[in-house]
């Protein structure tokens, strides 16, 4: 157990991330390595993929095309290993890290449905409330916003829990016990309690908030209308700075390194935001309408 | 023609529905991208266009009845031949030279498109003005299936006259730039 302990250690240190960015216009999945980012892989993904997931621990990355209504799954290289049909209207996506199964969210049914990504078979369904969008899942806890119920769904074993938000909840991210969930009509994020089962804060952001990641120790909301990021400290809740960044910011996660990646929709590009000096620090090009909806960064095994 | 392409429509939706999935989802947002050189310093450009109270560089524009001049201010504009359009500022950052403003109603007759929004912005490139028009948006039928002039290339081609016609103002009132 120790000397695996030191071998998980030292596999850590030689380390580096990959960044799955879809983009949505061109049909194209691209991996970046975030370490020195490089393209490492540029890939037809078709069918408008928004939603993607990086499971670092099996290798995999998937993401969901909505026109086609299909899951696919590739490995860290952007191969493709397979893609499924999945029922109804698939759109959100999270991978459960313990089992490597896909959360995706179906708009047409309000479900969400866990799918099997080696064989395409549904494991499980949950109803949520009305299109749901956004989903997370960590620490036992699943989360998922519903874009029309103004409300998300907490779902902690077998037990269910609706909870009213702010207007239009899209994208959603847990940090420890708590939900961040941006209310892109309300240009604000819900902070949940999921022990409590109810909202304890209220952050306010810039116009059209899409969606959330953490790095030391502050929070990061994309602003689609804005062009710009809201920071707020992750203890406090209070907003201490605005970041401009390229037009119609969407998908944003943090890498392992303490980067911050977010795509922007309009300019085509992705941007590294250190998150301690809040500045960009690169420009990427990315193939046409870059959404990376998701937790989209992971580690890859050396 | 017309006829090729119906037929050919037909084939894909007849192929893509072999897949069992077609066009489950509805539709994804679009984009344009479109931008003119004028003969004309950024300076002067952006002195005429930057303003959401008054487009007297844009012909066929009769009324304009705004609320201000700061993000989020509405106006309601009346063309020339009555259409009516209802927007919101979205951005007006003189430093960067860049205004973006949406429409709050949709409005087929104005541009055959939802959702829509335009962000112009003037840069100064060998001493000429570039702008630069960009559109998001999504096609003007919201649901699966599209008429053939509401679809995702009907309603590009529609946002694209739409911002054409801004360019011909533009250079009407500068000149063409090179």
């Amino acid at each position: 157990m120790i000397r695996l302990a030191a071998l998980l250690l030292m596999a850590g240190a030689a380390r580096a991330d990959v960044a799955a960015i879809t983009s949505q216009n061109a049909g194209m999945l691209t991996l970046v390595q975030t370490e020195n980012l490089e393209i490492v892989a540029s890939t037809p993904l078709p069918g408008k993929p928004a939603a993607v997931a990086l499971d670092a621990a099996r290798g995999r990355v998937m993401a969901v095309a909505v026109e086609t209504a299909r899951l696919h799954v590739f490995d860290l290289a952007g191969n493709p290993l397979s893609d499924w049909p999945v029922a109804g209207a698939p759109f959100g996506l999270a991978i459960r890290p313990d089992t490597g199964t896909a959360l995706v969210t179906d708009q047409a049914g309000a479900l969400l449905r866990e799918i099997d990504p080696a064989t395409g078979r549904q494991l499980a369904q949950w109803p949520t409330g009305a299109l749901p969008s956004g989903v997370a899942e960590g620490g036992g806890w699943i989360v998922v916003a519903n874009r029309d119920g103004d409300t998300v769904t907490v779902i902690r074993g077998d037990a269910a829990q609706e909870i009213a938000v702010g207007h239009h909840p899209f994208g959603v991210t847990l940090l420890g016990a708590r939900a961040f969930v941006t209310d892109v009509l309300s240009d604000q994020v819900s902070v949940i309690d999921l022990a409590g089962g109810r909202v304890i804060a209220n952050i306010p952001t810039g116009e059209r908030p899409y969606a959330t990641a953490f790095a030391a120790g502050r929070g990061f909301v994309t602003n689609q209308y804005d062009a710009s990021l809201t920071v707020f400290d992750e203890e406090s809740l209070k907003v201490v700075a605005r970041i401009e960044t390229d037009d119609y910011p969407e998908g944003i996660a943090a890498s392992s390194e303490g980067q911050i990646l977010v795509a922007n929709w309009f300019s085509d590009t992705v941007q590294v935001i250190d998150p301690v000096s809040m500045q960009v620090v690169e420009t990427l090009d990315m193939p046409e309408g870059p959404r990376a909806f998701g937790a989209f960064t992971g580690a890859k095994a050396p | 023609m017309r006829k090729i392409i119906v037929a050919l429509a037909g084939m894909l939706a007849l192929i893509a529905g072999l897949g069992g999935q077609a066009q489950a989802h509805g539709p994804s947002r679009l984009k344009t991208d479109q931008s003119v050189t004028l003969n004309a310093s950024a300076a002067d450009v952006w002195a005429a266009i930057g303003s959401f109270q008054q487009m007297d560089w844009l012909p066929g524009v009769a009324k304009i009845e705004a609320t201000g001049n700061e993000k989020g201010a509405t106006r309601t504009r009346t063309l020339a031949d009555g259409t009516v359009v209802q927007e919101e500022l979205l951005k007006l950052d003189p430093a960067k030279m860049a205004i973006s403003v949406r429409l709050t109603e949709d409005n087929l007759t104005y541009v055959k498109a939802t959702n829509y929004a335009l962000h112009l912005t003037v840069k100064e490139q060998g001493g000429k003005a570039v702008v630069d028009l960009k559109g998001a948006f999504y096609r003007a039928y919201p649901q699966n299936d599209p008429p053939a002039d509401q679809d995702d290339a009907a309603s590009t081609a529609s946002v694209e006259a739409l911002h054409q016609g801004l360019i011909d103002a533009l250079v009407a009132r500068f000149g063409a730039g090179g």
